[in-house]
């Protein structure tokens, strides 16, 4: 047993209404600069919709992520064999406009414009180029079904579903979306890190969080393909790619990420995982529908006293594992099990986890939810507005089943919280939802608590990082002794 | 100072004094600036700014001059073999037209590369005055060495016989340019061009050859850092505390 | 850990090492070494001159003191070409039994290193047979047998005995057919006839006078033996006297050009899955 700790995260979407704060939050702070401008580490997408970049769930063409051939785990995109013919031109990189180009306006022509019959527009200009340019794209180019028969009916997660369900989807009178925040994953077995030739790209050993080494990152372009999510950019000014930090520097000093700390729906959780390391490898090769499953699996439990020796062992300080054993993640994921990674079929291992929208599921067709609720019955949910499959593709690699333990097990628990404070609803049949759902009523209570009035502390539980103890990797401490000390890397010498 | 004796130092200067230089040069310089600039280590793509040009530019322009060099270095590594390698002429003519396919199909790339940097407005952004530097330089050298294989063959032959010897002169400190000064004028541009190049490596992009990722080949898919000695028990209870 | 390491090498590698090394290299590669005369006669005259084995190239040096001063000689030595300018007609009588060959200043030659050579001459002129008589070519006929064996010294599939580039590497003769030969050095179809026969060609071969094949051949000389067959095939070629073959230069040229193209073609077929773009295609396909 290897066991590591995580940083993971989860998202409850039924919360999420879609007001871009984290993005801009997380703009403001690391992605204003010259070429990356295009960049959203943080993007906030409408599903269904094609996303940013535009169909980047289509790995037919993107490339992205694990397959299992012979036996074996291979990237799509690329290899050690096959990184020396495709280095001068990587086949799978997209560009720019699969993107979008990023644009500004020209706000002065608002002051300068010359007297005449119109107003005086802002023209809007390419931050790349700084000339005139049409706008065609954008980063939420598809936000709240915008341009619907374009973009949301040719989202990935409709592949498999048969015309009827997708017609019925887009039926005017069923339209349903949700929102759907991004960022990176920083998976277990992430397939940046492994595609990276220069070696730049790593995961930290304390907490999981996946970085570009800037000195080390040649911009050969190979993560860009390989990472299924596309959520490393190629900065076009530096020639390196970039990717979400998790705010480390945030972190490390006890602060939520700045996406996590704006979201003004507080859909964000974030605490500390203890996985064992030794399953990996084996667990990604499993079939797609075992994957949520397996991946629980590899989480462990932060009370188990074999678990905690075995990780104090590896050096994983006290602390961290006394921050594991409060963690959010660990509830939402494994003890409760209503939180899903995304296209775990990517294999990579997301550490980002979903609870998926119940919302778009409530309202069955014939507008008589009401009905069930009062029997104390769940509804059908393969009548959902959303079908179950398209929600599956998108959190489950196509298990209907985990996801429906899911939305049933959070239906549950409004059915019984109706029965507490509204109470046409008799306790008594909540109860029975409650245990059809494979809910104790305690669990329906906290859960309840930690979605509704969760506190700061109770969303983001914080490994301390321990950077005190971080020198130790790197330098005998007394080596700095009669150096000069910041900037000045050469001991001082005598002239010549 | 007579005729003879001025174009001896000419010679002297271009094939002996330039070789050091451009060698001293590039070492020290591109030691430099990995210690210090690391960062600016970079193949500075700009496939992600036009991705279909591009294909026709970098590709053959890559596979064309790593295999030019590829023979260069054959000839420099090996003369001996090489020679016999060319003993039977139809091996020769094998060995000449795949190095002059390969050269034509670099032409074809910078071709390409120079229509991409002046046509799209996008990549011309990133395209720098040294960018087009190394672009001149690298045009001249792959021009003088196409008119050198056609007008001056069989190189593969006499690079072996003539060339290598005089580079392993330079190699061991003991020049001999007597080997290269009765060279005619298009070949003698080729070398100085070469070392020319040499010289400006260290300061534009070339230094991405320097980097091509070798380690990947054989290192694990993952890499994890550790900043923590792992082996060491932390015990130390931490409180979190916040108001 | 390796960070760290790596850096206090490259602190080794500083400016002042740098520079030291260079003026160490330079003045390593511009001052010749002090050469002992022996060596330095079997490495720069050989090639044209012998002592008591007849002319080569040059005139053989034997009794060389008897013919002309030694003030004279040394000053030659220093600065042949200059001499030959000033129109010193000794020296234009020399060149003109040289078939115009121009002797060069050798490589470091000084004062002292010219007078040493000149005593090395002398030395050399007593003794009935000096190390540097050099060799004597068979004057027998020469036989088809030889022509065979002279083109394919020629084509190099039969390899110079001493290792030297076979001549097809620098030069044509207009026999050759497909792509022909080498076109660094002279077209060698009236080699024959140029340097006036049997004689003046052999010379030519036992050590190659240009500037461009002495310091390759006084490397790796072509033998003796070898000698003959290829003057028999220079011979035939000369009366041969073909016609120029101008297709062979074309040829190599639509060789390479037509390669490249079905090279291009093979690309794009070896790569046609690359990703060219897929918001555009999707929005204008709907």
């Amino acid at each position: 047993m290897d066991v590591r700790s995580q940083i993971s995260m989860v998202f409850h979407l039924d919360k999420c209404i879609g007001c871009h704060t984290c993005s801009i939050a997380c703009k403001n702070i690391w992605t204003d600069r010259k070429g990356t401008e295009y960049m959203w580490w943080n993007n906030v997408e409408t599903k269904p919709g094609t996303g940013y970049p535009t169909k980047w769930e289509d790995q037919e063409k993107y490339k992205g992520g694990w397959e299992v051939k012979n036996g074996n785990l291979k990237l799509k995109s690329t290899g050690k064999a096959r990184i020396i013919p495709n280095i001068f031109h990587n086949p799978h990189q997209p560009s720019l406009d699969d993107y979008y180009e990023p644009w500004t306006y020209k706000y002065d022509e608002l002051f300068t414009a010359p007297e005449g019959n119109d107003q005086p527009t802002a023209k809007p200009i390419s931050m790349i180029t700084g000339e005139p340019m049409d706008i065609k794209a954008g980063p939420n180019w598809d936000d709240d079904l915008s341009g619907s028969p374009i973009y949301a009916e040719n989202d990935p997660n409709f592949d498999n579903l048969s015309e009827e369900q997708k017609a019925q989807m887009f039926a005017i009178e069923r339209l349903v979306f949700f929102y759907f925040p991004r960022i990176c994953n920083h998976c277990l077995n992430p397939a940046c890190v492994a595609s990276c030739p220069s070696g730049a790209l790593h995961k930290r050993g304390e907490d999981g969080i996946v970085l570009v080494d800037q000195e080390r990152c040649r911009g050969w372009r190979s993560c860009i393909p390989a990472c299924p999510y596309k959520k490393t950019y190629y900065n076009w000014q530096t020639g390196k790619s970039e990717k979400c930090i998790l705010c480390f520097p945030r972190i490390e000093s006890g602060q939520a990420p700045a996406c996590f700390h704006s979201c003004v729906g507080r859909i964000r959780y974030l605490g500390v995982l203890l996985y064992d390391a030794d399953m990996i490898d084996e667990i990604a090769k499993l079939p797609d529908n075992e994957l949520v499953e397996a991946q629980r699996r590899m989480i462990l439990d932060p009370n188990d006293p074999e678990v905690i020796r075995a990780a104090r062992e590896n050096g994983v300080h006290d602390s961290v594992i006394e921050s594991a054993q409060k963690s959010p993640i660990y509830k939402f994921v494994k003890e409760w099990g209503i939180a899903l990674p995304p296209h775990i079929e990517y294999r990579t291992l997301p550490m980002l986890f979903y609870v998926p929208p119940m919302l778009p599921v409530m309202t069955s067709m014939d507008g008589d939810a009401k009905k069930n609720m009062i029997e104390g019955m769940f509804p059908d949910f393969d009548k959902a507005r959303a079908p179950m499959e398209f929600l599956a593709n998108l959190f489950s690699a196509g298990n209907t089943g985990v996801l429906k333990y899911t939305l049933k097990k959070q239906m549950a628990i409004r059915q019984y919280r109706r029965a507490v404070t509204v109470g046409d609803i008799t306790m008594e049949a909540a109860k029975k939802m409650l245990l059809e759902a494979d809910c104790s009523v305690e669990a329906a209570e906290e859960i309840y608590k930690l979605t509704t009035l969760c506190t700061f502390d109770d969303r983001f539980v914080i490994p301390p990082a321990h950077r005190e103890e971080a020198i130790e990797m790197m330098k005998d401490p007394l080596e700095y002794k009669q150096q000069v000390g910041f900037g000045l890397r050469e001991e001082p010498m005598r002239g010549a | 100072m007579n005729e003879n004796t001025f174009f001896d130092y000419l010679n002297l200067f271009w094939f002996t004094i330039l070789p050091y230089v451009a060698l001293f040069t590039f070492f020290i310089a591109t030691i430099q600036r990995y210690r210090g600039e690391a960062f600016t280590y970079s193949s500075l793509s700009s496939q992600f700014l036009e991705n279909k040009v591009h294909f026709w530019a970098m590709v053959p322009f890559h596979y064309g001059i790593l295999t030019v060099l590829f023979g260069h270095l054959i000839g420099f590594l090996c003369p001996a073999e090489l020679l016999a390698w060319n003993s039977e002429p139809i091996r020769l003519y094998i060995f000449e037209v795949t190095g002059f396919i390969a050269a034509i199909f670099t032409l074809v790339g910078l071709f390409n590369i120079i229509i991409r940097r002046t046509s799209n407005a996008r990549i011309k952004m990133v395209t720098t005055t040294a960018d087009w530097v190394v672009i001149a330089i690298i045009v001249f050298q792959v021009i003088t060495g196409v008119y050198t294989a056609v007008f001056h063959s069989w190189g593969s032959s006499w690079f072996a016989s003539s060339m290598a010897p005089y580079l392993w002169s330079i190699v061991q400190f003991s020049p001999e340019i007597a080997y290269v000064t009765p060279l005619p004028i298009m070949v003698k541009l080729h070398i100085i061009s070469a070392f020319v190049i040499v010289t400006l490596f260290p300061f534009t992009r070339l230094v991405h050859v320097l980097v091509v990722p070798n380690p990947y080949l054989w290192r694990k898919p993952q890499v994890v850092r550790w900043y923590w000695n792992r082996k060491k028990i932390r015990t130390t209870s931490f409180k979190i505390d916040r108001k | 850990m390796r960070h760290f390491k790596l850096e206090s090498l490259a602190s080794k590698l500083n400016w002042r090492f740098a520079g030291i090394s260079s003026v160490f290299a330079l003045f390593l590669c511009t001052s010749l070494l002090a050469q002992v005369p022996t060596e330095y006669y079997k490495q720069n005259c050989v090639s044209c001159h012998t002592i008591g084995g007849g002319r080569l190239t040059g005139p053989d040096l034997k009794d060389l003191s008897k013919r002309q001063d030694r003030e004279w000689l040394v000053n030659w030595l220093m600065d042949p070409e200059g001499i030959l300018k000033s129109g010193d007609p000794y020296a234009v009588k020399m060149q003109k039994e040289s078939r115009g060959a121009v002797m060069t200043r050798s490589p470091g030659m000084t004062k002292s290193l010219a007078i040493a050579l000149l005593d090395l001459i002398d030395e050399e002129s007593k003794l009935e047979k000096s190390q540097f008589a050099g060799s004597q070519i068979s004057d027998r006929p020469l036989l088809q047998e030889d022509i065979d064996e002279g083109l394919a010294l020629f084509m190099g599939s039969t390899k110079l005995k001493n290792g030297g580039p076979s001549c097809v590497s620098c030069h044509v003769v207009n026999s050759l057919d497909g792509l022909s030969g080498g076109r660094l050095g002279l077209n060698l179809t009236r080699a024959y006839a140029r340097l006036e026969g049997r004689k003046g060609l052999s010379a030519w071969l036992i050590s190659p006078p240009s500037k461009m094949m002495n310091p390759i051949y006084k490397k790796y000389p072509i033998d003796e033996e070898e000698i003959l067959p290829l003057v028999a095939f220079l011979k035939n070629e000369t009366e041969k006297d073909a016609p120029e073959n101008t297709s062979a230069m074309i040829n190599f040229l639509l060789f390479g050009i037509g390669g490249a193209v079905l090279l291009l073609v093979l690309f794009d077929l070896i790569w046609n899955k690359r990703f060219r773009a897929v918001r555009e295609p999707m929005v204008k396909g709907n």
